[in-house]
């Protein structure tokens, strides 16, 4: 990174045994105190944090189930629990000619019944006539024409019988409820679609997984954090990483909490050293939570619209991970840590393949003359960047 | 021979693990279970396990090899799955199922881009093996597991997001 004392600096394997807590006592403390001091590593650290939340967020991808290839994307809430309906292939247009079929099977078997077949009397006659206990007053026509029925004892003995109905709602139709999961905290927050979308994943994934994989996998859209001091414009420093990262937990050790390292309607302001664009937006830009946390509102320094938004795809214990939604290009966002200050890496390509991560200079909005910049591999850059909670724009 | 009882504990203790690791290996849950079953009996064959975790993971992973490994008949599975997942994808404000099915076949094309080695060490890391265990099973110097392990996560969050970049830029 800066290129001085490059012998005393960990390397990116000490740094990731670290953070494994695969170090023992005397290395941790050595690269503890290192990077308290040392600014380069200490990004690096937060990069490695980044690599690991996200490397072990994509292998958790290997694990879903495909979706059956004939239901429609329209119902993801839907759990394990097939529906005899979907089984039974029933889509609501064969529903609705299922129904016509009974009814014109029924029309016929009546007509039959009642010895009419031949008529050709309308269908509202018809109807009268397989129901006189619901058309108390059926007209001349009709009752000259169903006199072979009237006749007869048995419908005589309805109409005195069966006064005349009137059709209401049903009292109180009980739509029975999903049986809650066991285990699951039942969501909080169901303000949105979305955020009963990610409710249903979570409590399939959950049930899904074992102990031994982390519970910052479980994506329950809503935030459960208790308000946090809200520091406005924390720089953070190189201690306040390393610190964040002494206190954390072994991932796997953590509990199935709900605990989410962003909370709805949270805004953070995202920085980097280095000029760089997210998108078309440069740095620094402030990413506004809205009321599920499912979703970012990507606005300018100055409180502005762009035309981005962010996708908060994983809301972990300590690590975060956004997708740009930005036409015309793609990018990602990854934060390690919680609290008022997270730090992590961020890319961004045009849609095309050409990277736009950093940018020569500080580039205007929307400029073109953003420089790509790739590493060896040809894959988009990583920039640093560190995500400070402020208060929002206009609150 | 191992006895009855401790095949049992052992079953009941790794047995979900090792699936896992193995249905994210090969990408099959049947093979995985397969393969799980054969590396147990190799257990019960044996006098005594010193290394119980490391000592299955790397049986698993040897019989893997054992296997054509990169069976045609998957990786044209996945294939199928990818294009017929991009065929039905329709533009949308969050991800949708099929967005996931995306993002599971771009996953699954990242970690099997992955040198044999890192992905073993990365997958088995996730399962939640020490770095003493991942040296043991895959025959490394403590040392290099940590190399190893940065190297892999590096990689495949490379191929990953280079892999989305040429997918989302491909017309849908």
């Amino acid at each position: 990174m800066t290129g001085e004392q490059e012998g005393v600096h960990p390397d990116e394997g000490m740094i990731h045994a670290w953070l494994d807590n695969a170090l023992d006592a005397a290395d941790a403390a050595r690269l503890e105190a290192h990077v308290a001091t040392c600014a380069s590593c200490a990004e690096r650290v937060a990069e490695a944090r980044g690599l690991i939340a996200g490397a072990t967020r994509v292998v958790g991808l290997l694990d879903e189930e495909p979706t059956p290839l004939l239901m429609p994307a329209a119902t993801p809430t839907a759990g394990r629990d097939l529906s005899v309906w979907r089984l039974l292939r029933v889509t609501p247009a064969r529903a609705s000619i299922a129904a016509l079929l009974v009814v014109a099977v029924g029309l016929v078997l009546t007509r039959s019944y009642l010895g009419v077949g031949s008529g050709m009397r309308d269908t509202s006659t018809m109807i009268s006539s397989s129901a006189p206990a619901s058309s108390p007053a059926p007209s001349a026509e009709a009752l000259a024409m169903h006199d072979t029925v009237l006749d007869s004892a048995v419908a005589r003995r309805l109409s005195v019988e069966q006064p005349p109905r009137t059709v209401e709602a049903a009292p109180g139709v009980a739509i029975p409820t999903a049986p809650a999961e066991p285990g699951i905290v039942p969501p909080r927050d169901f303000g949105s679609a979305a955020s009963k979308v990610l409710a249903g994943r979570a409590s399939i994934r959950a049930q899904r997984e074992t102990t031994t994989v982390s519970a910052d996998r479980t994506r329950a859209g809503m935030g459960q954090l208790s308000a946090r001091a809200n520091l406005a414009e924390v720089t953070v420093s190189a201690a306040a990483i390393a610190a964040d990262s002494v206190g954390r937990a072994p991932r796997r050790m953590q509990g199935k909490a709900l605990a989410r390292a962003i909370a709805p309607r949270e805004c953070y302001r995202l920085e980097s050293v280095a000029p760089a664009v997210w998108g078309s937006d440069p740095l620094p830009l402030i990413l506004a939570m809205d009321s599920s946390a499912t979703d970012a509102r990507v606005l300018s320094a100055s409180g502005a619209e762009t035309e981005a938004r962010a996708y908060l795809e994983h809301n972990g214990t300590d690590s975060t991970f956004f997708r740009l939604r930005r036409i015309g290009f793609v990018g990602s966002l990854t934060l390690a840590g919680n609290g008022p200050v997270h730090a992590g890496t961020l890319r961004s390509a045009a849609a095309g393949g050409a990277a736009t991560a950093p940018a020569s200079g500080l580039a205007a909005k929307g400029s073109p003359t953003a420089e790509p910049v790739r590493d060896a591999r040809g894959a988009a850059a990583l920039v640093k960047v560190t995500a400070h909670k402020v208060s929002c724009p206009g609150s | 021979m191992v006895t009855p009882d401790r095949l049992r504990a052992l079953f009941s203790t790794y047995h979900q693990p090792l699936v896992r690791f193995l249905t994210r290996q090969l990408g099959d849950r049947d093979w995985a279970e397969e393969i799980a079953q054969e590396t147990f009996v190799r257990a019960m064959q044996q006098e005594s396990i010193a290394s119980e975790r490391s000592w299955l993971f790397a049986v698993a992973m040897n019989l893997v090899r054992d296997e054509a490994r990169r069976d045609a008949r998957h990786r044209r599975r996945l294939e199928l799955m990818r294009d017929e997942a991009k065929a039905e994808s329709v533009v949308m404000p969050g991800p949708t199922t099929m967005e996931r099915d995306e993002e599971r076949a771009l996953a699954r094309r990242a970690v099997d881009a992955l040198a044999e080695r890192d992905r073993d060490a990365l997958l088995m890391r996730e399962e939640g093996l020490s770095y003493e265990e991942i040296a043991a099973a895959l025959d490394l110097s403590i040392g290099s597991v940590g190399t190893t392990l940065s190297r892999a996560r590096r990689r495949l969050m490379e191929a990953y997001e280079s892999l989305q970049a040429t997918h989302t830029a491909e017309p849908a």
